[in-house]
């Protein structure tokens, strides 16, 4: 997987890769129109070691709360601040100012259960 | 594929769609706390269409109405509206409603479209049981029309645009009749918001070309999902959620809209829950920190579990999370309870209803 390359999780995560073995996770465009206006983010604490597909956060709109599952597993390095005062970044850019955990991964090959782009793309026009 | 309103063709492409009690409605536009923010600075109109709309008529629909409602139809003026609830005999709360005196034969009600049914049905039973009211007609024009709600610090200028008026001068809970295109048109100083407003019914033709005018003039479009933080933050009951046919107008200290003294299918259990205290009681908190409360979370006092919510929201005009909900102590404003979401206690404090006053 090349830098910035990304992939995808069926919960609507997506992950993409930064510097030597430290991937940035956050939720796709499709999860953040249906879950509407985020309010508040609250994620495990840096430190925190998880494994694929488990929860390692809640992310909560006006409407309802939903949890956030790690695409990828690792331990938590760091947690984006940014938005504990503006949550709506997660609405407004998902994909980039709206990342939300960066993750030291244990074992790459877990990427192999993710979807790629054009996949991630044929799964969401299925639901 | 549910009921759906006259306007649904208006918006269908520009919305989020739900269903609501069976009907097709949009459950936002362009994002809840913008929906919000526009209604509380500028002007918003949401697609209220689905609510009941009936006309009750005949010589003795006063006294006939105020059998079963709790507000006093013989002292409602002609052109004046009142909120008001159909009770059952315990005072239970069947809907609460706004009647509309159109003249002194002629009641109009608007009520739940949850409810519409219930209220008809109710309505009817009344009717057949006493001969004193057999002519009196109970017509359904819900279908036949449309609702649209403009609300908000703005609401008035837009709307003397839309009737290309000078002014519009009506004061709360009071409406007119205005002609427009061969009918008349009805408008009213009411809403649900908290917000300076108003609501217009008109046929479903004069409703669909109001609703693309109005956005035309400014308007923001806005969903249930901003009609209910709106709703929370200006400290107004929900049928339902913090209402219903097992709750008392004074468990929900809404007892100032109990104003019939007459003989009434409901008097004897509202003189006797008049004289007891009640076992519990609606109250409004604010919630310290990062947490909603949602429907059915617990309330605690000092560790001990004193009730449940009935409503909650995020509110983005207080930058704070808000709710509703039932204690079976009593308890003043200011006082510290706890309401755990979601496995974890969060500090509340029990505030006075509105939490927003315009």
């Amino acid at each position: 997987m090349s830098q910035n390359e990304i992939r995808y999780s069926k919960e609507h995560e997506w992950v993409k890769s930064t510097e030597q073995g430290l991937f940035l996770v956050g939720v796709t465009e499709f999860a953040q129109e249906q879950m509407g206006d985020v309010v508040y983010v609250e994620m495990d604490d840096v430190g925190t070691s998880c494994n694929q597909f488990t929860k390692v956060g809640e992310i909560e709109s006006v409407k309802a709360v939903s949890d956030l599952y790690t695409p990828i597993g690792g331990e938590i390095v760091e947690v984006n601040e940014e938005l504990i005062n503006n949550p709506e970044l997660v609405n407004n850019d998902p994909l980039n100012g709206g990342w939300m955990l960066k993750i030291k991964v244990s074992d790459i090959q877990e990427i192999n259960n993710l979807m790629t782009e054009e996949e991630y793309k044929n799964y969401i026009q299925q639901l | 594929m549910g009921k759906r309103t006259t306007l649904y063709n208006n918006y269908l492409h520009k919305a989020k769609i739900v269903d609501f009690h069976g009907w097709d409605l949009p459950i936002q536009f362009s994002g809840i706390i913008n929906e919000v923010n526009s209604v509380r600075s500028n002007v918003g109109i949401f697609d209220v269409s689905h609510m009941g709309r009936m006309n009750c008529k005949g010589e003795s629909v006063k006294e006939f109405l105020n059998y079963v409602l709790t507000g006093d139809l013989l002292n409602l003026e002609i052109n004046q509206a009142s909120y008001m609830f159909l009770s059952n005999e315990h005072c239970g709360i069947i809907d609460d409603l706004v009647a509309y005196k159109i003249d002194e034969n002629e009641i109009m009600i608007v009520c739940n479209a949850s409810n519409k049914e219930q209220v008809l049905a109710v309505l009817k039973s009344y009717r057949n049981l006493n001969s004193n009211f057999e002519n009196i007609i109970i017509d359904d024009f819900t279908d036949a029309s449309g609702m649209i709600a403009v609300q908000g610090p703005m609401s008035q200028e837009i709307m003397c645009k839309l009737f290309n008026i000078d002014e519009l001068n009506i004061r709360r809970f009071r409406f007119i009749l205005i002609p427009c295109e061969g009918e008349d048109v009805l408008i009213s100083r009411t809403g649900y918001t908290g917000e300076n407003g108003f609501e217009i019914i008109a046929s479903t033709k004069l409703s669909s070309k109001f609703w693309d005018k109005l956005i035309y003039l400014g308007a923001i479009p806005c969903g249930l999902g901003s009609r209910d933080v709106l709703r929370i933050e200006a400290g107004l009951s929900l049928h339902g959620n913090d209402i219903s046919s097992e709750i008392n107008p004074k468990e929900a200290q809404l007892e100032r809209f109990v104003t019939n003294s007459e003989e009434t299918l409901y008097k004897q259990a509202w003189d006797n829950i008049q004289n007891t205290p009640t076992k519990k009681m609606l109250i409004g908190f604010i919630i310290k920190g990062r947490g909603i409360p949602r429907i059915n979370n617990s309330i605690f006092l000092n560790g001990e579990s004193i009730g449940y919510v009935t409503s909650g929201t995020f509110s983005p005009t207080l930058n704070l999370s808000i709710g509703l909900g039932y204690v079976t102590k009593k308890l003043d404003p200011d006082s510290n309870i706890e309401v755990e979401i979601r496995e974890k206690k969060f500090d509340a404090t029990v505030t006075k209803l509105p939490f927003l006053r315009r």
